[in-house]
């Protein structure tokens, strides 16, 4: 179309718009069949919410004036491509590390709105993987690519090298209220870098080999509310629990193909009860373990549906056991909600 | 100063991919995918380097091993929601899926590692040997789809089904085994396809070596890539062309010369920059150096800079789609529009010139190396041709049938009979017309003298310089046309017309109009402008052809007025006060 014939038809539009600026959030997608785990008629520990590929299905609506420059100009790309780190706020902010964008979705519910960290065209972030917060509201995430942490202001929405230092290749990030330290994995030299909020290295936890208290290819961080740090050690096929000071507590999992068993773990959460949930990234599921390690219940299959992944990587899930979960090659996030012994009731999405 | 030394080395890797050499091991254990402690791996720099002997270990990150059902899941113990794990044979493939966005089969095993965390994500280049072109990829809108389909974005597709039709331009799979590339079951390819990940002997787990200093030539695209033309003996970015200089490194590189596998910036068709044509004319500062004056084969680049040009570089639109409908309905203009990389060639090069530098010589309207193997559009304005056999069918594609006003042109002649759609100012049917499309009717006595027995035929190149130039119109020599001129020379017509015979009349052989055309171009008002001039070529003759008219006489309403008439003999124009004036019509 040609602009001026654009122009003209804004005048025709504009009242149209004008009629559906106040129409209705666009709900997100539900599903209609009931996505339960373990399924019925056992008691259902997980239930699915819904999914999200790009941020207007969390609700967060296009402003009339936006609707208005997306006709006029052509509109923004805001599809999610293809997901690895997710994190949730207790402002109900919902972030989501785009690697194959090369940008952070923040998609905002408090106050329905919808931005990006990174711009894609000029390169700011090469390999975004993770992405963790503070109690001050500043973001921190790892780019594997350059070995840089960036931290990132949410309320002067200013991005920042964070400290002057570069590390090898850092993924999974995690900060610890407990002492207030920021745990980074630094993948290429197999160990977890400890960082204080001024930017200053602390500590290193592990080295190489295949020894509990070891790792081979570390990826992935959580951690739990008693401070303890959970670590994907990758191709160890297991998952490490330290306590904050780096002290091994114990390891959860070994490989194999059965379930209950590691093949590619990636990303690691925990929920209010302290049960541990693992992406199994090749066996497209998510496997839930208790604190001592023994294997509860996986959820989810191959495939594009709902309830169906394909190479999860990255997990995160919020104070009310909201589960996130990044579908990496369904380029979308999907929640879940843990079920929880006080509340028997399922939810609605919203 | 030391560690500084070191994470400025650290700083380096990243970028530039592969800067140290790795373990060119046939046996996995000797390669990068030996990630068991035992590996060796990129030697490290701050760990020591361990030897263990549990050597099974290397399989393990790859083959999980057969673990028979132990106790099950604690909160489903009654039934098993655990169908989804695939039995020991075959615990990569999933056949059952077939939507090739979704990677499938081994190629999954590969991507749970190359995710940017257990190893490198944006598989970097690892070969470049035209130094550093954008390091870092960047991205087009995942809506646009082209044939092939966009898996992985800028990465050579996978999991999709081998296409095979005999003629066309993929190599039969049943040949395929002998040359070392596996399909996978369904004739699916997969990373598996190029890639052997246990035997990194050609580097990169390749399993044909494909580096050029090594291998040259890119076996391993060629392999299944049969680009037709591709081994033609004049396709010159295959074999290098006669230039010593460059050739060995342009045959030695072969499809990298303009193609990368992983990571590519030209998203579509995985070319080495994001902007289609700055592939071919590289911009100096990305640190390429083809066609842009760096080496000898042509500074295309500067030609793309000039005042008037075909906008290749990022002006125009650039959607170009291989198979799009004939004659072009989207305004776009690439080099691949008019050239074809894979076969063009140095014969004939420069078009029409009786002696170039590769035999056999370009004779109108014949297509000569350069323009080899382009798609066109025939006289008619309205069928495809694929090739194009003749010049003007590449320019037709454009220019010709409805389509062809693409934008209001800037300030030009206001013709008393407009016509954009060349194929219709060219049509053997007009009365007059230079010999683009049709032979030349009359008997050339205009020509200069080496052409009147000789140039029965054109080139549109023998006017237009099409990817730049300094004149309007894109035109190959100077060529005033507008009212006054104080110009005395018109150096774009008199290329092939004999001026003398034109306009000296007192030559002992001299066209009828001789007189005329003197006091026209030469001493037309006595003044200079702005108060008075002479009328250029322009003002009376249209260069491409005129339905109604004898030798090309279209009248520029500027100057002619509104209503100019001409009859073969006479002209009625409002240019004169006193009129018509006389002139026998002439050969």
């Amino acid at each position: 179309m040609k602009t001026t014939l654009r122009i003209k038809l804004l005048y025709l539009t504009l009242f149209l718009l004008l009629l559906n600026a106040c129409a209705t959030t666009p709900s997100a997608k539900t599903s209609n069949r009931e996505l339960l785990w373990p399924p019925l008629p056992l008691e259902t520990r997980i239930q699915w919410v819904m999914e999200l590929n790009d941020y207007q299905d969390v609700g967060i609506g296009k402003g009339f004036w936006q609707r208005v420059g997306e006709f006029v100009f052509g509109e923004e790309e805001s599809r999610i491509r293809k997901p690895y780190g997710v994190y949730h706020d207790d402002h109900d902010r919902l972030f989501v590390v785009d690697v194959g964008a090369s940008l952070i979705h923040v998609m905002d519910r408090e106050k329905n709105e919808y931005y990006t960290i990174g711009d894609h065209k000029k390169n700011t972030l090469r390999t975004p993987i993770a992405v963790t917060e503070d109690e001050k509201e500043n973001l921190y995430l790892t780019d594997a690519g350059t070995g840089v942490i960036y931290r990132y202001d949410l309320v002067k929405r200013e991005l920042k090298q964070f400290g002057s230092f570069k590390l090898e290749r850092p993924t999974g990030i995690a900060y610890n209220r407990v002492n207030k330290l920021l745990y980074v994995a630094d993948t290429a030299v197999h160990q977890v870098v400890v960082f204080s909020l001024d930017g200053m290295e602390r500590m290193r936890i592990g080295s190489r080999g295949e020894k509990p208290g070891q790792f081979n290819y570390p990826t992935d961080l959580f951690v739990n509310a008693r401070g303890e740090l959970l670590v994907t050690d990758a191709l160890n096929a297991r998952i490490q629990i330290f306590s904050s000071a780096g002290v091994l507590l114990r390891t959860v999992g070994t490989v194999g193909d059965a379930p209950g068993f590691f093949d590619k773990p990636k990303g690691v959460a925990v929920d209010s009860e302290g049960h541990i949930y693992v992406c199994e990234s090749l066996f497209d599921t998510v496997q839930i373990f208790d604190e001592k390690g023994r294997f509860l219940l996986n959820f989810g299959t191959t495939g594009s549906e709902e309830g169906e992944l394909r190479m999860p990587s990255g997990i995160f899930i919020d104070s009310n056991d909201y589960i996130y979960v990044a579908d990496t090659y369904n380029k979308r996030v999907q929640v879940f909600k843990y079920l929880n012994h006080k509340s028997t009731k399922g939810i609605k999405a919203e | 100063m030391f560690i500084q030394a070191i994470a400025l080395f650290a700083l380096l890797l990243p970028v530039t991919g592969e800067s140290r050499p790795a373990p060119r091991g046939s046996s996995i254990a000797d390669t990068p995918h030996n990630f068991s402690v035992s590996g060796i791996g990129y030697p490290d720099k701050r760990l020591p380097i361990y030897q263990s002997k549990k050597e099974e270990r290397v399989c393990v990150f790859c083959h999980s091993p057969h673990h028979a059902f132990s106790d099950g899941p604690l909160w489903s113990r009654e039934i098993d929601t655990n169908a989804l794990y695939t039995p020991y044979f075959s615990t990569t493939l999933n056949p059952k899926h077939l939507r090739p966005d979704q990677p499938l089969g081994a190629s999954r095993l590969c991507l749970s590692c190359h995710d940017g965390t257990i190893a490198i994500g944006k598989l970097t280049r690892s070969f470049s040997l035209d130094e550093a072109m954008p390091a870092a990829a960047t991205y087009t809108a995942p809506s646009i789809n082209i044939n092939l389909g966009r898996n992985l974005a800028d990465d050579h597709p996978i999991s999709f089904p081998y296409f095979y039709e005999p003629g066309g331009e993929l190599e039969d799979p049943e040949l395929l085994p002998a040359k070392g590339i596996r399909l996978s079951p369904g004739n699916f390819l997969e990373c598996t396809g190029c890639h052997n990940p246990h035997d990194n002997s050609n580097d990169n787990f390749l399993v044909i070596n494909n580096i050029p200093e090594e291998n040259p030539g890119t076996p391993l695209c060629i392999a299944c890539h049969r680009k037709a033309g591709w081994d033609d003996k004049d396709s010159v970015h295959s074999t290098g062309g006669g230039d010593a200089f460059n050739g060995p490194l342009v045959k030695a590189q072969g499809c990298a010369n303009c193609h990368l596998p992983h990571s590519a910036p030209g998203v579509v068709h995985l070319l080495k920059s994001a902007v289609p044509s700055a592939t071919c004319a590289n911009p100096v500062e990305s640190g390429g150096s083809c066609h842009n004056g760096l080496k000898n084969d042509g500074d295309i680049l500067s030609l793309t800079k000039k005042s008037y040009r075909h906008s290749v570089l990022g002006g125009a639109n650039d959607d170009h789609v291989e198979t799009e409908v004939l004659p072009a309905r989207v305004k776009h203009v690439e080099c691949v529009d008019c050239h074809n990389p894979h076969q063009s060639g140095a014969e004939g090069v420069p078009l029409g010139a009786g002696n170039p530098a590769v035999m056999p010589a370009s004779q109108a309207p014949a297509v000569n190396g350069a323009l080899r193997g382009v798609r066109g559009v025939d006289q008619s304005g309205t069928a495809e041709l694929t090739p194009a056999t003749a010049e003007y069918q590449i320019c037709f594609k454009c220019h010709a049938s409805t389509n062809a006003v693409f934008k209001a042109f800037i300030v030009h002649p206001l013709r008393q009979s407009e016509q954009f759609d060349q194929s219709l100012r060219f049509s053997s049917d007009n009365a007059s017309y230079h010999p683009v499309v049709g032979v030349r009717k009359k008997n050339g006595n205009s020509l200069l003298l080496k052409y009147t027995n000789s140039m029965k035929q054109i080139y549109c190149c023998d006017c237009h310089s099409p990817m730049g130039s300094d004149e309007a119109h894109l035109l190959r020599g100077r060529n005033w046309e507008t009212y006054p001129s104080i110009e005395v020379d018109y150096p774009l017509c008199f290329r092939c017309h004999d001026s003398e015979y034109l306009t000296n009349p007192t030559l002992g052989s001299h066209a009828p109009s001789a007189a005329f055309h003197k006091s026209h171009l030469f001493n037309h008002t006595g003044a200079n402008p702005p108060t008075g001039g002479n009328a250029p070529c322009s003002s009376c003759h249209d260069p491409h052809g005129v339905a109604n008219n004898l030798f090309l006489v279209n009248f520029d309403l500027r100057y002619a007025g509104s209503t100019p008439l001409y009859n073969g003999a006479t002209c009625t124009v409002a240019c004169h006060g006193a009129n018509p004036k006389n002139i026998n019509s002439y050969p």
